[in-house]
């Protein structure tokens, strides 16, 4: 009777599922009005105004160059992507900071106690190659936060990989994970990319505006706000990605860092 | 020819996901499944900007109108975001599986009898359960109530010291 | 540079399938962090640098770290899959 359950279930699922398919393939590869899925040219996206930085006068943007070594654009940073992820959708990045608070808070508040057990101490090899390994993580995970608006990276992946060097010293010494110092520098982290959204309000008039001069494309500081925004982004979920860690390792609570 | 390998392996993944979370018992085989979706997602949603010989959009040259030889970054802006949830979600759901572990001493997915037995059945069940594997355990504070025995109103206390 | 795509792909679907099919969790776990990487892999033939990078950091690295640790939880307490 069980057996036969499972067979059904499976049976089931797996018709639903290649029926799903069938149908989103042929939706999808309809070009019975003469458009396919590929037709818009990246001059007819929505990206043709990121691009060319001119989402405020879009007019301007038939004419417009950008160049690395110019000054004063909309938005002065030279990954279009932190451009857009930090100062036109930054409302989005918002929401997301919010959702993320929420789960930190949400694993500090139901996570189990451990039982008692018995560890051995990590071996010599480990105890004395973990600081090593973590001044590099930190550094590493430092250069990419700080580098955000220039090359690939960002306050995301920047924080994950210093809370890795966070993780290390945890598993290797034995050291108590749940510290308060964490939690405090996450909501004042929190806190203050609030605190620059509203500052952008007062001073423009809509919230996360760039109020700094943006400065010269390319330079080291440049793009107002950006750089800002994701340093504090990235102190943020390094704290918050440590101690969601330190929750699930487990360990005697510390107060004070 | 490369994009549509692209489109078809993020699909792929995406029905595979979904067959697990239908087919699946054990919570955590559950969970990875949803992970797979969530990967698939994301795989579909930055290939949907990408173009045969285009580059990485970062400004290195003079760029105009009609000279725009990027990938389209819109798509990867949105993904950054839903890779970042995606851990938010797992991290949490897994913590909920564990306290579900401790209450149910099994990580399948089945109902079993005390979600058919009667309300009075159910807090007998509740009063005896074995919950004595934590070292600082309150006693059960509301006995003849639903409220779950786990020691909640400890941890409360100790943590907010 | 063609074929290593239609490899990757297939790898990765033959993977996602194991990851359900298989009998230990433990497997499963690690599968599943091999399908993370090969994922990021895939973002950055894509030319998408930001999203390969926050993928391989925060999906390959941290989700399979977690799912361990909860995994070593539960077999603390008394959790056996032979069963």
């Amino acid at each position: 009777m069980k057996r036969n359950n499972r067979l059904i279930i499976n049976l089931f699922a797996l018709v639903v599922v290649l029926l799903f398919g069938f149908i989103s393939i042929l939706a999808v590869t309809d070009g019975r009005s003469g458009l396919t899925m590929f037709s818009a040219d990246l001059q007819h996206r929505v990206s043709y105004a990121f691009l060319l930085k001119s989402v405020s006068h879009p007019e301007r943007a038939s004419n417009a160059t950008v160049e690395p070594g110019g000054r004063d654009y909309e938005d002065g940073a030279a990954n279009v992507v932190t451009s857009v992820v930090v100062d036109y959708r930054m409302l989005d990045t918002f929401g997301e900071v919010l959702v993320l608070f929420a789960a930190a808070a949400g694993v500090g508040l139901l996570m189990t106690e451990r039982k008692r057990v018995v560890e051995h101490d990590a071996s010599i090899v480990v105890k004395t190659a973990v600081p090593l390994v973590m001044l590099f993580a930190i550094i590493t995970g430092a250069y990419i936060v700080l580098h955000g608006h220039l090359t690939p990276g960002g306050g995301f992946p920047g924080g994950a990989i210093i809370a890795s060097g966070f993780i290390l010293q945890f598993l290797a010494f034995r050291e108590s994970p749940k510290r308060l110092i964490f939690k405090i520098l996450e909501s004042l982290a929190g806190l203050g990319i609030l605190a620059v959204g509203l500052v952008g309000l007062f001073v423009k008039g809509s919230l996360f505006a760039n109020f700094i001069a943006t400065g010269t494309l390319g330079a080291t500081i440049s793009a107002g706000t950006v750089l800002i925004i994701y340093l504090l982004i990235g102190i943020k979920v390094a704290a918050e990605l440590a101690s969601i860690s330190g929750d699930f390792i487990g360990g005697e609570q510390r107060i004070g860092g | 020819m490369v994009t549509a390998t692209f489109l078809l392996s993020a699909f792929s993944l995406i029905l595979v996901g979904i067959f697990g979370m239908l087919t699946r018992k054990n919570i955590i085989r559950i969970l990875l499944a949803v992970n797979i979706l969530e990967t698939g997602v994301n795989l579909l949603l930055v290939s949907f900007g990408y173009f045969r010989g285009g580059k990485a959009p970062i400004i290195t040259a003079p760029i105009s109108a009609s000279n725009l030889p990027f990938v389209d970054p819109l798509p990867q802006a949105l993904v950054l975001t839903s890779i970042v949830i995606g851990l938010g979600t797992t991290a949490l759901a897994l913590a909920i599986t564990l306290r579900y572990y401790r209450r149910r001493r099994t990580l399948e997915f089945e109902p079993d009898e005390e979600d058919f037995a009667s309300v009075e059945g159910a807090r007998t069940l509740m009063r005896d359960s074995d919950d004595s594997t934590s070292v600082t355990e309150g006693k059960d504070l509301h006995p003849g109530s639903n409220v779950p025995s786990d020691r909640e109103p400890a941890g409360a206390k100790e943590r907010a010291k | 540079m063609e074929i290593w795509v239609v490899v990757l792909g297939v790898l990765m679907v033959v993977g996602a399938i194991a990851v359900l099919f298989q009998r230990s969790l433990r497997n499963s776990i690690i599968t599943f962090g091999i399908i993370s990487l090969m994922s990021a892999l895939i973002m950055a033939m894509m030319k998408a640098y930001d999203v390969a990078i926050t993928e391989a950091s925060i999906g390959a690295v941290l989700t399979t770290a977690i799912f361990f640790w909860s995994l070593k939880r539960v077999e603390e307490d008394g959790y056996d899959e032979k069963k």
